[in-house]
């Protein structure tokens, strides 16, 4: 064998080792969060709108801090300690929340709840849609459906559209969670 | 064998000619830290294989160790130094120049 091929070789070896050990999987106990809390928070503009803010307003930064805390524990039980990757996740996720709560000042100045809750599903398609993209493939599913979901309200295509894309985004995130935890 | 040929190989460093110890430090440059029972699963070694090549690399001190007790079990973390960083950082760029010819 030549030199170079053995070096070849080595680094063929270090490659294959770093392309499997750098498969992003996202923690299953957050899909399943999130599977709970989009189930039910997207569900109640159809039996109870008067609810739906508070609902969000107390369960999404809740959600986000519990997320943290919940991808900081499967890390360090993973074994890999990426305080960049966490600031990546954590980056990601604060600037959608900012998006959140700009998307709904206008709501303050006459915008009908309907219109609010559209605007905030589309903030929410974008999110996980970049976040798909970025962080975690296991996000692109939701991201599709939440897109269509946002369409179907949009144009009043279905009653009870709503309902229907919370169940169909919660599934999904159950898809996600057991593959990741596969 | 000419002087421009035996230049890169002079600059390779002898600690990252065993592959593992390459791959060790590769992924550490990828992630902060790594704890000892995941190279194990990654690298597919024993730990007495393992231990072996993560000890020249934290006696060399491109690699440092902190270990700790989580759930009442001794658990190792490792991270590249400085030092390490740029000993693999000059290490590539050797082999980079010998593959290249």
């Amino acid at each position: 064998m030549t030199q170079n091929s053995g070096l070849q070789d080595d680094l063929n070896y270090v490659a294959n080792v770093v392309r499997g050990e750098s498969i992003e999987r996202g923690v299953p106990a957050i899909y399943y969060l999130w599977a709970l809390l989009i189930g039910i928070g997207f569900s109640l503009p159809d039996f109870a709108p008067q609810h739906a803010g508070l609902f969000w307003a107390i369960t999404g930064p809740g959600g986000g801090l519990l997320s943290w805390y919940l991808g900081a524990r499967a890390a360090r039980r993973s074994g890999v300690d990426d305080r960049s990757q966490a600031a990546r996740y954590g980056y990601h996720w604060l600037i959608c929340g900012a998006g959140f709560v700009l998307a709904g000042i206008p709501g303050a100045g006459g915008m009908t709840g309907a219109e609010f809750g559209q605007g905030m599903l589309l903030v929410a398609t974008l999110a996980y849609g970049l976040a798909a993209l970025h962080l975690d493939r296991g996000l692109a599913l939701p991201a599709v459906l939440l897109g269509v979901g946002y369409l179907v309200i949009k144009l009043a295509l279905l009653p009870y559209a709503w309902t229907v894309t919370a169940l169909l985004i919660a599934i999904s995130l159950v898809i996600s969670g057991r593959r990741a935890a596969a | 064998m000419s002087s421009d040929a035996s230049l890169p190989l002079e600059a390779l460093d002898k600690l990252f000619e065993h592959r593992m110890r390459l791959a060790i430090a590769v992924l550490l440059r990828q992630h902060e830290r790594i704890n000892f029972a995941r190279f194990k699963q990654v690298l597919d070694t024993t730990d007495g294989n393992l231990g072996a090549q993560l000890r020249k690399l934290e006696d060399a001190g491109y690699v440092a160790v902190d270990k700790q007790f989580e759930d009442r079990k001794p658990v190792s973390w490792y991270a590249l130094t400085d030092q390490g960083r740029e000993a693999l950082k000059a290490h590539v760029a050797a082999l980079q120049q010998l593959l290249e010819g």
